[in-house]
């Protein structure tokens, strides 16, 4: 299982990636911009991660929170023109409140058709968004100056990634792994299965919710497409391929992911962005299917 | 005159849906079989419509025989992914690899969208057809295209159905199916079986593909809406059970029909939301024909 | 520039590559040479967001013809704005996005909905539709050009009613309960906004059910002027392409669009166009309101906008307060086209305004020109 010596190294890769954003901002330019997605999208993954790995629940629409944090920050300080942090922490509430609630109507199911629950519902948030706000969603002159933006996406970045960390580590981690294992074995020793269960959904849903709400920060536009199913696959991408289960793989996995998709479109077409991006995910599957927290593991960080 | 017409609308309703019954009947089979969702079948619906494109516009093929082509390579490249996969990623032991599959079959997805995107430049496909015109019945239009795909969609159902009761192979995927260890106690190789109910499953997309194309187009985009509708009618129709998706096939046909007509904003969140009533409570679906898995 | 708006978003880009290549033989501007930097916008707004991040902050442009969607063109205005970025729309036509603050830096150069609308309204006078179908894809713009066209009926005193409206997704293709109702209902006209290969997906099912085709139907914006979009409806419907009408929010100046269009044919292998006229006179306009303002300063350039008075092969453009485009006669109208089989061979034949009109528009249903 876990150990002291395996939260330390994963503590080393948050150190790594805070001082590579701060590096980013340094230089300035459109690397923040990859930074800031990369914020966005590793509190994403580790939120999907974290339900899947450490409760053992599918979701297949994991855009579910992430869009419902990003409308609904884009409503408050968008629309609203409330306090942006105050608008930031609310968003990532209801996100919580919405994506557990609903999440929590799947528990029964077997993970397969959990996942199909949840992907079908994700897509019923699609249309209806689309349909409400039109193509082009929510948008709205800037709330916050760059710099603070940027510290915000940061900082969000460090909590959600120490929130993980400490929970896998702790017993409430032993009790989700337990539970992801063996249902049946876990409800013999004792732990309340359903109760940790919800407990994950929301806790999931108010990270993806975070990281909805900074996306729109900092893109200042909400719009439907961010219900849709690729960025419901994204984080699953992101996790399989830094390894389930590893917040450290994650990030690392969040990392290249982001960064493959943000920067090659700067010096290619989107097509071959697209070609290369899932060459190398099904590439790094191939031979490496327990992701690259194994590369990691063999240079001796141990994720 | 009204009950007429919406008796059409139901008629073309359940033509559309009885076609769209296969792609799901193909998404059933491999779930049952392999026991992972196939995230890369609606990309060959797309591949089905991209190749009889390529056979018949650009090659010269005379349409039927485009068709043919088109489906068999689409069986055939669906074992060749089977095959490119490492041996012990053909089969979900566990959870966590049934997600393995499901992320590499997404990338493949999304490799042929763009490529196929590269390729198009973008645009509409416009799929020649087995045959021109329509008729008008209470003012629907009935093309006979549609009447002809609906059916040879029968009629492959009925094969189909056929072949997995009485042939040897259908019955050593059936056996499969529903209990690994006995039937590969029994001397059916595990691998041949995937692979050949993937190539199926697939190459039923594409049949789907060459038979729907034609009236409504393709381009590089049509592969993710196929892949929810699939999930749709196999929710209704539940995993496993190919009558079930026959069945769901229909009912989806008919509601999207009515429903887009009378209220065009809402269809999907009505038909979506209607299915995940129905997966919370009834998950097996209406006829769920239960191979489990995890 | 990819998906199934690509063809069009391509003439974009031709239409400001042959303006650039024009302006640079003459010596560029301010003395230096023009260049262009494109990014595709993608299939969706976030795409679009991410192109306009890298056009801006990787590659410093200042200058911004403007996203295609007009979902895109909203959803990119924040960080535009932020940035004072100075925009030409040419193709996505919002009114509503003309508004302050934001319209400080953005100003329109064609197909504005009141275009957009005119056309409408100038197809139901030539018909003669005592009553009409409006359908639309579900984007901001056509809601927009409905509001408009019921507002201008009666200005131009057109007598048309409307049976009713419609509108569908953009990702939509098929559209075959609409075209039931179509039938059932019986219009004078139809009028259809949708400005990608939905509309020639609509097209082909229009034209296949013997109920609706002899309906005259107006498309507007559609890629359907392009030859091989035409042909790949006439392979599919034999015959049914015939008597289809396309309304395109880019004026006809005698001479002048000729010869553009004859560039266009040489370069790129067309001679019809919606989009590219609009942006080769973004770009000149542009260009004249750099030199005009002697500095690259975005600021001091949006004024020096304001002096435009220009006439090229989309029209004569004069701006208003609001940085749109007169609407009128001898301003920006529009021109109307029936697509025609003669000899085997498809043609798009001028048939509004009067004035260009070098075709007589004929009734599909009675082989006759109308009045």
């Amino acid at each position: 299982m876990r150990n002291s010596e395996g939260a330390r190294d994963e503590l080393m890769v948050v150190a790594a990636l805070v001082a590579l954003g701060i590096a980013a901002f340094a230089v300035g330019g459109y690397i923040t911009y990859i930074m800031m997605y990369f914020f966005a999208y590793s509190v994403f993954a580790l939120s999907w991660d974290l339900l899947y790995s450490y409760s053992g629940q599918l979701s297949l629409g994991h855009a579910l929170p992430f869009g419902v944090g990003a409308f609904a920050f884009a409503l408050l300080a968008g629309a609203l023109r409330l306090n942006p942090l105050a608008s930031f922490a609310a968003a990532s509430l209801v996100a919580a409140l919405a994506g557990g609630s609903l999440g929590t109507t799947t528990l029964r199911l077997r993970p397969a058709y959990q996942g199909v629950a949840l992907l079908v519902l994700s897509q019923v948030f699609y249309w209806f968004t689309l349909y409400r706000f039109g193509d082009e969603g929510i948008s709205f002159p800037q709330v916050l100056g760059p710099r603070y933006v940027y510290a915000t996406g940061m900082a969000t970045f460090v909590v959600a990634s120490l929130m993980v960390i400490w929970i896998t580590n702790s017993n409430v981690g032993l009790r989700l792994a337990a539970i992801k294992d063996d249902n049946a074995a876990a409800m013999a020793i004792g732990i309340d299965v359903a109760r940790y269960k919800i407990l994950a959904q929301f806790l999931s849903a108010f990270m993806a919710g975070l990281g909805g709400s900074f996306y729109v920060l900092f893109t200042m536009d909400a719009n439907y497409s961010v219900f849709s199913i690729t960025n419901s696959f994204f984080p699953i991408a992101i996790s399989v391929l830094g390894g389930m289960g590893s917040p450290g793989g994650v990030l690392i996995g969040g990392l290249l992911l982001t960064a493959l998709t943000t920067f090659l479109p700067a010096v290619t077409s989107l097509a071959v962005t697209y070609l290369i991006y899932a060459a190398t995910v099904f590439l790094v599957l191939r031979f490496y299917p327990r992701g690259l927290r194994n590369l990691l593991n063999r240079a001796g960080v141990k994720v | 005159m009204p009950t007429a017409f919406i008796f059409s609308l139901a008629l073309s309703g359940l033509e559309y849906g009885l076609i769209l019954g296969l792609m799901a009947a193909g998404l059933s089979l491999i779930y049952g079989v392999m026991g992972n969702v196939n995230t890369a079948h609606g990309t060959f619906y797309m591949l089905g419509g991209f190749l009889l494109f390529l056979f018949s516009v650009a090659l010269g093929l005379p349409v039927p025989a485009a068709i043919a082509v088109a489906v068999i390579a689409s069986f055939a490249l669906g074992m060749a992914v089977i095959f490119v996969l490492p041996a012990n990623l053909r089969i979900a032991a566990s959870a966590d690899d049934a997600n393995l599959i499901m992320i590499a079959m997404l990338m493949l997805a999304i490799a042929v969208e763009y490529l196929l995107d590269m390729l198009t430049g973008g645009t509409t496909l416009p799929v020649p057809s087995l045959a021109v015109g329509a008729i008008a019945i209470s003012h629907v239009a009935f093309t006979y295209q549609g009447i002809i795909a609906a059916v040879i969609s029968a009629a492959v159902y009925a094969a189909l159905a056929a072949f997995l009761r009485c042939s040897r192979i259908g019955k050593a995927i059936r056996a499969y199916a529903q209990n690994r260890e006995l039937a590969e106690a029994l001397g059916v190789e595990g691998s041949r079986v995937v692979a050949l109910a993937f190539g199926i499953g697939v190459a039923l997309a594409a049949l789907s593909g060459v038979l729907l194309t034609p009236i409504y187009g393709v381009n590089s985009s049509s592969g993710w809406d196929m892949l929810v509708i699939a999930f749709v009618i196999v929710t209704l129709g539940g995993l496993g059970s190919l009558y079930g998706s026959l069945m769901g096939g229909v009912i989806y046909g008919i509601g999207y029909s009515l429903l887009s007509y009378y209220v065009p904003n809402y269809t999907y969140i009505i038909l979506l939301a209607a299915i995940y009533v129905i997966i919370i409570l009834k998950p097996t679906g209406i006829m769920g024909e239960i191979v489990e898995k995890f | 520039m990819s998906g199934s708006y690509a063809p069009s978003g391509e003439q974009v880009l031709q239409g400001a590559e042959l303006a650039v290549a024009q302006i640079n033989s003459q010596g560029g501007v301010l003395g230096h040479p023009l260049k262009i930097v494109s990014q595709d916008e993608g299939p969706t707004t976030s795409t679009a967001i991410q192109a306009a991040q890298i056009l801006v902050t990787q590659d410093h442009v200042q200058f911004l013809i403007g996203p295609y969607w007009s979902g895109d063109v909203a959803a990119v205005m924040p960080f535009l704005y932020q940035h004072k970025v100075l925009e030409v729309l040419t193709v996505s036509a919002v009114d509503s996005f003309m508004t302050p603050p934001y319209n400080a830096y953005t100003f329109r150069v064609g197909e504005d909905d009141h275009q957009n609308a005119l056309l409408g309204v100038a197809f139901l006078n030539m018909t003669h539709a005592g009553t009409f179908v409006y359908l639309g894809e579900d984007y901001l713009w056509t809601h927009e050009v409905y509001n408009f066209t019921l507002q201008m009926l009666p200005q131009y005193g057109v007598n048309s009613t409307l049976l009713w409206a419609a509108y569908y997704p953009g990702t939509a293709t098929d559209y075959s309960s609409a075209i039931a109702r179509i039938a059932a209902t019986h219009p004078g006209a139809v009028l259809v906004y949708m400005s990608g290969e939905n509309s020639v997906d609509f097209i082909k099912q229009y034209v296949s059910n013997p109920a609706t085709r002899n309906i005259p139907v107006l498309l507007v914006d559609t890629p359907l002027i392009l030859p091989s979009y035409a042909q790949s409806v006439q392979a599919a419907v034999p015959g049914g392409i015939n008597y289809v009408f396309i309304g395109a929010p880019s004026d006809y100046v005698p001479g002048v669009t000729d010869k553009f269009f004859a560039l266009t044919q040489e370069e790129y292998g067309y001679s019809s166009s919606i989009f590219a006229p609009d942006a080769y006179d973004a770009v000149m306009i542009l260009a004249g309101a750099i030199q005009g303002a002697g500095t690259t300063n975005t600021t001091a350039v949006a004024r020096a906008m304001m002096a435009t008075d220009y006439t090229g092969p989309g029209g004569h453009v004069v701006f208003t307060p609001q940085h749109t485009p007169v609407v009128g006669y001898g301003y920006k109208t529009g021109t109307v086209y029936q697509v025609v089989i003669r000899n085997g061979a498809i043609y798009d034949e001028r048939v509004w305004p009067p004035y260009v009109a070098n075709f007589t528009a004929v009734n599909p249903a009675t082989g006759q020109p109308y009045r």
